[in-house]
Formats: structure tokens, C-alpha cells, sequence
């Protein structure tokens, strides 16, 4: 049913197809598009330039970089051969492991996976585990979200609890950083959110997350990965990896590398997402 | 209250100006306050009519797709520019649970609006009043603006096809004004207090000037008790306002007073002479009976009696300075006039013997300038008597070694004498009661501190007055001088 809503929006999204211009470098050239999900960093458009003026380099092409609120409007243009690579989800891509390819995995505290984090608000003493939540409002970062979604709700499901009917209200705020904040600001009295997101954000804003509090810190999963249309031509899908991948060998990428506190991109076996997919098997996509 | 009401207009009218100052001061900011009160609600609902509309327009579409968090951003935005006043903003669903506000913590999710107190609760209310007329309306309503106990409110419906999806409200706390209110106060403040030291010096100037005339009349008639003061003395107010025509009445009063004092005074005067005048009368008749019998005791001599040419002259001497006392008797006895002789050269070489000694114990100097070789048609005893008095009064003016002159004319029918010494002087003010009778002409510096003497210069004036003749005084520092002219007429009673 999830597959279904994922590629419903095929169609209308043929429209979205724009990007973030790159200079005019390889003006003549196609550019590479690569889209790229609400993740903290979109906001630094800085940083973005940068990332692009490296890998236009490394790729000898100029490169778009697109920017989608929701996970399924990039995986729509993704599946409609739109973008040429996206960062998305690992939901998502265990959901189309048979549309997509993994093309490259970010390595975060050195390893390519990262935890979930079930938050509330920082004077919320009382809650110890999702149970607490019980009748309270709760945020969703994204439908396609393994973090911000998919798996609070498999662990309410895995506790005997119909997810949907657990919570008072639910409300979806489109980044892991706005549920973030909503449990900051008491919008809300939860969320789960991708602790990469939420460590970025101690990082740099430690006054919205000074103002939450961690419940619990989930087992590893496979962070979000670089992926590429399974049609995308293997010289491009090649010339992309081997940007991303050799992004920490220069000290330019190395620098952007820092900035996203990442050590470095590394194609990764995918079988790292193995429980990704046996959650989305349980949870449907 | 009763010091202020005791206290001298010198201080209550600039006291008087600052109170009114203070009093425009206090006036004029209640006023500028009242009008900013009024200018501030309007500003409130005015900014928050439009921010209120701005943001329903914008909810409109997160309302219909139930994005909780899109609406939560869009009223946070005016928050985070610190573009709103508002310290609160709501946004409510129609069965008005709140979906969303600036302050979440507080004003949770799905809890009832009407439960937040009772402002809002009157917000519910009005909302659900509104509702069906808001439906109706074919283009956007106005908000709402609503004044609660302690806030302003402004409530704007998001209509969706006319289908009411909720409302936003938004909350400006009523003491938005203070900051305003405590700025324009101080100003205020200051400006009043500039004001008052500036006009502090300025009233004070002024009541003093305004008061001047007032202390002058209370201080005049605070003397009246003791003396009526002189117009010199009073320094009265000179103008045609109320306070000048005070003043001027009651410079008249001083002078109808002075007068009537005056009189008073001559009346005492004129009863005291007569009851002098009845002693004077009775002494007179027991002085005249041994002075005929002196008289006639010289007659009596000169008849058979061995007469040496030095008894003769000596005889004659007593007989007129008998003369003259009789004469001067007479005079004091009213029924009888006596008999007197012309003014003969002899009677004035007899007032300077007579005088002479006194001049010489004060080792003076006389300058004796006399023309007069025949008689003169004039009442020889009173002549003598005006010479005596004039010439003893300037001896006793002089000081040790001092001067006194004589000079005497008789010229084209009028007798002109004029006497002069340069002892004390009269004071201006002494010179002009110079001649009434018992006048304390003394005045400490001057020597001219007896009674007899006002008594003689009173006398002296009436002898000039009795012979239709006039006296001048003229006396300033080193000189006085007295003039006297006595019309010289035929006079048949004179032997």
C-alpha cells in the first residue's frame, strides 16, 4: 500500500523538475541533478554552494542540487528519472531496492549507520518510554521517514499497540529539526528524530535542544544513503560515487565533510540496510 | 493652609503662578495621555486588523490539509521578526479547541479556548456570535476587536468557500501604553520642570512687582496708628488701575487727615492761648499798677529831682524800656490799647544794647547795618519786640565766635529788616512750621531747642501779620537768614 502511495505521485510530479543553478562553468553540459531531503543542512545554503562547486569539479559538470519539502516528492522525481542521484531516506529505499541503487553511504562516527532518538520536552521528568506517551500529541518528521516515522510506530506495534490510534494527535512536520523544535517549543510531547539531526543541531543551535530531552536512543541503523535511479547510466552513477567518495581525500570535501559531521562517503553492501527492510517488511511502504 | 493663608502676597503670587503652571502641566498631560491611550488601541487594532488578515490568508491552505506544523510556523513568524505586538496569538478550529499557538506550553493543542480564562472565554463567545455572519459575508470579513479586562483582542475568521475552517486571535496586553505613557511623562516632566525654573525667577520677579504696591498701602496704614506718614514716606503705587486708585484715595485720606490734625492742633493751640492769654491778662493788670508807679517814680524824679546829664540819659532808657513793657502789657490785656510812639533811631540803638551782651558771651560777631535817621510811622514796642526776638533767636543759633547781621532799610514806604546768622539751620521740613506757636522746633542738632523761642517767632509772626507785613526765612547749611517788610503807613494813633 505504501509502494502504491509512493508512485502514485509519478506522474504529477513530471512538473517539479527544477534546481538551484550551478555557476556556468559547464553551462554547455547537462548538469547532474541530485536531490537532496530536508535534512538540517538545506537551511546553510553556503555550505550547499560549496558541496556543489566541489563535486562540479570532481565531475567536470555542473550539478544541481534539488530541494523537496517531503521525502516523496524527491522520490517521485527520483522513480521519474528527474534527478540523477538523491539522499534520501533508507525507508525509501528499502521500500524500492529494486528502482534505486545504492550508490554511496555517509560514514557518521565512523560507521555508516546512526540511532533514533525518542525526545520530550526537557521538563518532562516523568517519561521513560514511548508507553508514557499515551494520549499525548506527538510529532512525525515524515511519512517516508524510518526515524521520523515508521519506526515509533513499529515499536508500538511490536508492543501490541495500534500506532494509530495511541497518540491523541499526531502532527507532521517535514524535518527532523521541526519535530525537534515542536517538542522544544511543548507544541508537542514527543517526536522521534534522527539523532544524526538532533547531534548537528546540539551542535550548532544548542538552545532548541538543550530544551528537549533524550528518552531513548534506538539500536543502529543504516544511514541515510546516496542513491541513484536504477537507469541512471553506470559512467554517471560512477562519476557521482566517485565524487562523493573522494570527498575526504580533499581537503574541499574534507571541509564540507566536517561541516555535515561526517568522516566520509564509502559504497557500503546493502546489507547494512537489512533492518530497515525487515521493518518496512512488517510496516509496509 | 492657614500659613499660606497668613502669608504675604510678596510670596503668595508666585507661589500662585507655579500652582498654575503645575496645574497646566498636570492638565495638558492627562490630556496628551488620554489621547495617546486612544491612539495606541487604535494603532493595536489597526496593526492588528491587517497582521490578523495577513495570517489568516496564509492559514487558510494549512488549515485545509490539517498541517498543524505549517500553521504553527506561520503565526510563529511575526513572533520571530519581532513584528507583532501581539503576546499571544491562537488559532482555533471551529468547534474552537486551539490547533496551534504562539505559546504551546501553555496554550496546549485541542484543549477548549474558552478554558483559558475569561477574556478568552468572552473570545469564544464572541466567535460564535460571529460565525453565521461571517459565513454569510461573500469576500473577507473584517476581524473582530475585542477589549478584555486585561487585553486587547483581535479575532479573524479563515473562510474557505464560506465553509468557517477557524479563527485566529490575536492578544496585545493592554499595557502596551505604559512604555509610551513613562516616556511622554518624563518628557512632559522635564519640559514642566524647565518650564518652572525658568518661570520661578520670573513669578517671583513679578509678585514682588504686583505685591510692591500692596506691602506699600499695608505698610502706610500700619503707620497711621502712630502718625500719618508723608506721600515721600509711603512711596505709594502711581497708576488708574484698581491699586493706583486705592493709592490715590488714600493719599487724599492722608491729607484730609493731616488737615483735620492740623486743626485739631490749632484748636488745642488757639484753647491753650486763651486760658494764656486770661493768665497773661491777669499778670498784666498786677505788672501794670508797680509799672505806672515806676512811671511816675521817674517823672516824679525828673520834675524835682538834680538831674546830671548821665541820670537824664539813663532816666530815658528805664523810662522807654518801661515803655515798652507797659506797651508789651497792654498788649496782653485786650480791652486796652495803649498808647505808643513811632519807631524812633534811639529804639533800635536800644536792641542793640540790649543785645549785646549776649553776643559778647558768646565772643560773636555783629554786623550792624542800620540807615535810619527819622522816625518811622511805625508801633515802636512791636518793632522792638520783632528786632529782640529776631536778633536773640540768630544769638542763640550761632555757635562760639559766630556771625550775626543786622540790616535795616527804610525805603520807598516799606520798613525792610533782615536779619541773618550762620549757626544751625532749619531743616526744610522745620521751616514750614516754623512760625506756629509751641512748635517743637528742636531737632536735636539744632540749638534752636526752646520753647521760648517758638513762642517768640510765633509772636514775632503775629506782630508782622497784626502790621500787614511779611516774613521770609531762608535757612540752608552756614546761612539762615530771616526777611522781614512792614508797610510803612499813617498811622494817627501814634504819638
Amino acid at each position: 500500500m505504501r509502494r502504491h502511495f509512493l508512485k502514485s505521485g509519478l506522474a504529477a510530479a513530471m512538473a517539479y523538475a527544477t534546481g538551484l543553478p550551478s555557476g556556468n562553468v559547464f553551462a554547455a553540459t547537462h548538469p547532474i541533478r541530485i536531490g537532496l531531503t530536508p535534512v538540517f543542512l538545506v537551511q546553510r545554503a553556503g555550505l550547499l554552494n560549496r558541496w556543489n562547486e566541489y563535486l562540479s569539479q570532481r565531475i567536470r559538470r555542473p550539478v544541481n542540487f534539488v530541494l523537496r519539502q517531503s521525502y516523496q516528492e524527491i522520490t517521485t522525481l527520483l522513480l521519474s528519472g528527474q534527478l540523477d542521484a538523491a539522499w534520501i531516506c533508507e525507508y525509501p529505499y528499502a521500500c524500492m531496492e529494486k528502482e534505486l541503487r545504492l550508490l554511496t553511504t555517509p560514514f557518521y562516527q565512523g560507521k555508516p549507520l546512526y540511532r533514533v532518538y525518542l525526545i520530550v520536552p526537557q521538563d518532562d521528568k516523568h517519561t521513560r518510554s514511548i508507553l508514557d506517551l499515551k494520549g499525548r500529541l506527538f510529532a512525525f518528521s515524515d511519512p517516508n521517514s524510518l526515524a521520523g516515522y515508521q519506526l515509533p510506530r513499529y515499536w508500538l506495534h511490536m508492543l501490541g499497540v495500534d500506532p494509530d490510534h495511541f497518540f491523541e494527535r499526531t502532527i507532521i512536520t517535514w524535518a527532523h529539526r521541526n519535530s525537534v523544535q515542536a517538542v522544544a517549543d511543548r507544541l508537542v510531547d514527543g517526536a522521534a528524530v534522527d539523532g544524526y539531526v538532533w547531534d548537528m543541531l546540539s551542535r550548532f543551535s544548542p538552545e532548541i535542544t538543550q530544551k528537549t530531552r533524550i528518552v531513548l536512543r534506538s539500536e543502529l541503523y543504516g544511514f541515510p544513503p546516496m542513491v541513484t535511479p536504477i537507469g541512471l547510466p553506470e559512467r554517471e552513477a560512477t562519476q557521482i560515487r566517485g565524487a562523493l567518495n573522494g570527498m575526504n581525500t580533499d581537503p574541499n570535501g574534507q571541509e564540507i565533510l566536517s561541516t555535515l559531521g561526517l568522516q566520509r562517503f564509502e559504497t557500503v553492501s546493502p546489507a547494512v540496510y537489512g533492518d530497515v527492510r525487515k521493518i518496512a517488511t512488517v510496516m509496509g511502504c | 493652609m492657614l500659613l499660606m493663608h497668613n502669608l504675604s502676597f510678596r510670596y503668595k503670587i508666585p507661589l500662585r503662578a507655579m500652582a498654575l503652571v503645575l496645574i497646566t502641566a498636570f492638565s495638558l498631560t492627562a490630556v496628551i495621555l488620554a489621547s495617546e491611550y486612544d491612539n495606541t488601541r487604535t494603532i493595536i487594532f489597526t496593526e492588528g486588523d491587517l497582521l490578523a488578515q495577513v495570517l489568516s490568508e496564509n492559514l487558510r491552505d494549512p488549515l485545509r490539509h490539517d498541517e498543524v506544523w505549517r500553521s504553527y510556523e506561520i503565526i510563529h513568524a511575526p513572533l520571530v521578526l519581532s513584528r507583532s505586538r501581539a503576546d499571544l496569538t491562537i488559532l482555533v478550529d471551529p468547534l474552537l479547541r486551539i490547533i496551534a499557538s504562539t505559546h504551546p506550553g501553555q496554550f496546549r493543542m485541542l484543549t477548549p479556548v474558552s478554558t483559558h480564562g475569561q477574556d478568552l472565554e468572552q473570545v469564544a463567545d464572541a466567535i460564535v456570535n460571529a460565525e453565521r455572519q461571517w459565513q454569510s459575508v461573500v469576500s473577507s470579513p473584517e476581524p473582530l476587536n475585542l477589549t478584555g479586562k486585561s487585553h486587547y483582542f483581535v479575532v479573524s475568521p479563515i473562510l474557505s468557500d464560506g465553509v468557517f475552517l477557524g479563527a485566529l486571535v490575536l492578544r496585545y496586553p493592554k499595557n502596551l501604553y505604559w512604555p509610551r505613557f513613562i516616556d511622554i511623562g518624563e518628557h512632559l516632566g522635564g519640559i514642566t520642570l524647565g518650564v518652572l525654573i525658568l518661570l520661578l525667577p520670573l513669578s517671583w520677579f513679578w509678585g514682588a512687582k504686583m505685591a510692591q504696591p500692596m506691602v506699600s498701602i499695608a505698610r502706610c496704614l500700619g503707620q497711621v496708628r502712630h502718625r500719618i506718614p508723608t506721600d515721600t514716606e509711603c512711596h505709594l503705587y502711581e497708576s488708574e488701575d484698581e491699586l493706583g486708585q486705592i493709592s490715590s484715595q488714600l493719599r487724599l485720606m492722608f491729607e484730609t487727615l493731616r488737615e483735620k490734625q492740623t486743626l485739631e492742633r490749632q484748636m488745642m493751640n488757639s484753647e491753650r492761648l486763651a486760658a494764656i492769654r486770661r493768665l497773661a491778662a491777669g499778670i498784666a493788670h498786677e505788672v501794670n499798677n508797680p509799672l505806672g508807679g515806676m512811671l511816675n517814680a521817674i517823672s516824679t524824679h525828673r520834675k524835682h529831682g538834680s538831674m546830671t546829664e548821665r541820670t537824664t540819659r539813663t532816666l530815658d532808657m528805664l523810662e522807654r524800656g518801661l515803655k515798652q513793657i507797659r506797651d508789651i502789657v497792654s498788649a496782653l490785656l485786650v480791652e486796652a490799647r495803649p498808647e505808643t510812639s513811632y519807631l524812633a533811631p534811639v529804639d533800635i540803638n536800644d536792641v542793640r544794647m540790649l543785645i549785646l551782651p549776649d553776643l559778647q558771651r558768646k565772643s560773636a560777631h555783629l554786623r550792624w547795618d542800620v540807615e535810619c535817621e527819622q522816625p518811622i510811622s511805625l508801633p515802636a514796642s512791636l518793632i522792638r519786640q520783632v528786632l529782640i526776638n529776631l536778633l536773640l533767636n540768630a544769638t542763640r543759633a550761632i555757635s562760639e565766635e559766630g556771625h550775626v547781621a543786622m540790616r535795616l532799610r527804610q525805603t520807598a514806604g516799606m520798613l525792610d529788616i533782615q536779619i541773618g546768622n550762620d549757626g544751625a539751620y532749619f531743616s526744610p521740613e522745620k521751616l514750614g512750621h516754623l512760625f506756629e506757636s509751641f512748635q517743637d522746633i528742636s531737632d536735636g542738632s539744632s540749638p534752636l531747642a526752646s520753647e521760648h523761642q517758638g513762642m517768640g517767632l510765633w509772636i514775632t509772626y503775629q506782630i508782622v501779620r497784626q502790621l500787614n507785613g511779611r516774613i521770609d526765612v531762608d535757612s540752608r547749611p552756614g546761612w539762615t537768614g530771616v526777611h522781614v517788610t512792614i508797610p510803612v503807613v499813617d498811622d494817627p494813633s501814634l504819638v
